[in-house]
């Protein structure tokens, strides 16, 4: 494609030259014609610098993690909450935070990898009603080959129960997993 | 209120498995970046954490390879992860989460220089800057190290001699190997005008290092 401000005095196009040199690809007028090789010589050296500086370490300020995370901190995303089982009630925790604690309990079980994992805190009762709050729980995640799934999914529904038990008082009124692939052994060639 | 399980079977409970001894915490595993993206979309600070440490330094550099000016660069990378983290669940994997990033990143990037084109005159502002740079790690032959650094010098200092326009379009070019349509589309100008400002960089480059050839 040419551009008119930036045609050789050939009527070739400098960039394409330079595309055609880099790639080896010249032809033969842009072998010998001598404003060619000036506009693919011109960007040679600046070219090689280039490759240099997108090699060249550079250390992210040690300010730069912490600045962003306080950032992200400061505004997680609000989500829903449930209410917690205590006495006297007023006790609220986000699914947000649900989700996390059961990622990080999950996260134990060797053939397994939790992608995504959201607790919904459903309907929740009214204080009158007397009744557990109600969440329910959908993980998706891939297991490793071969695993037996059924097993696997037991286990992961088991420890995902003990958990909300554990941690919350809480007991799910549902939990789905969606085995959504297998992570197959790495090939050692 | 009856459990509703779709299949398998869950204990009691009231019955929890027996306890372990207490050790010392288990690494946890390194997780694929899909998987830290797909937790992060979910809200997950952590997850997103790790992929600030994973790609901080990248997106630092390109947004210093723009800026030219280190406060700035930080500035502009900071502004981009959070930008990532409220974009997150727009996301859907439609490319890699680094280059997703590096967009954001070299938008942030060159929002800065439009604010700082207003504001004051970079063209003074950069030159100052152009030797205050790290040199590159030795490669163990002293004499092209010491070229590469000198090199690489010569290149800061000319690239800050640039205009904005011309040095962010050449940068996204040689140093990002954006294609054209790519340079364009970043940097909001037509492929005619993207083409006319690589071809200005490099010609005006090679003036100002003409003393290598």
């Amino acid at each position: 494609m040419a551009i008119s401000d930036t045609t050789l005095p050939c009527g070739r196009d400098p960039l394409e030259i330079v595309d055609h040199a880099r790639a080896g690809r010249g032809d033969e007028h842009e072998q010998n014609c001598p404003h060619c090789q000036i506009a693919a010589a011109e960007a040679s050296l600046a070219h090689r610098a280039a490759g240099e500086l997108a090699n060249a370490p550079v250390k992210a300020p040690a300010t730069l993690l912490p600045a962003i995370m306080r950032t992200v901190w400061a505004e997680l995303r609000s989500t829903d909450t449930v209410a917690l089982p205590v006495p006297g009630g007023g006790v609220l925790v986000t699914t947000l935070a649900i989700a996390d604690a059961l990622r990080h309990a999950l996260d134990d079980l060797p053939e397994l990898t939790i992608h995504s994992c959201l607790a919904d805190n459903g309907d929740q009762p009214s204080p009158e009603d007397h009744e557990p709050p109600e969440v329910s729980v959908h993980i998706t995640a891939t297991a490793t080959y071969p695993a037996q799934l059924p097993v696997l999914a037991g286990t992961c529904r088991q420890l995902t129960v003990d958990t909300l038990q554990t941690q919350f008082g809480l007991h799910p009124h549902r939990v789905d997993i969606d085995f959504i692939d297998l992570d197959l052994p790495e090939d050692p060639s | 209120m009856n459990p509703d399980y779709r299949s398998g079977s869950i204990h009691p409970v009231n019955d929890p498995p027996a306890p372990t001894e207490a050790g010392p915490p288990r690494p946890r595993r390194p997780l694929r970046e899909d998987v830290l993206v797909t937790r992060a979309r979910d809200g997950d600070a952590r997850a997103f954490e790790q992929l600030v440490r994973r790609h901080q330094r990248a997106m630092y550099a390109v947004g210093l390879r723009i800026l030219a000016d280190p406060d700035d660069a930080e500035d502009a990378t900071q502004k981009a992860f959070f930008a990532a983290w409220r974009r997150l669940p727009q996301f859907r994997g439609q490319a890699q989460f680094s280059t997703w990033m590096y967009r954001i990143v070299t938008n942030h990037a060159l929002n800065q220089l439009r604010r700082r084109q207003r504001n004051i005159d970079s063209s003074a502002d950069i030159s100052d800057l152009a030797a205050d740079r790290q040199p590159v790690a030795s490669t163990g032959d002293p004499y092209q190290h010491s070229e590469t650094n000198a090199l690489l010098s010569d290149l800061r200092a000319a690239l800050a001699g640039l205009p904005d326009e011309l040095r962010v379009c050449w940068v996204l070019r040689e140093v990002d190997n954006c294609s054209y349509q790519e340079v364009a589309e970043i940097a909001g100008i037509n492929l005619d005008t993207a083409r006319g400002r690589i071809y200005r960089a490099r010609h005006r480059l090679a003036e100002a290092m003409a003393s290598w050839r």
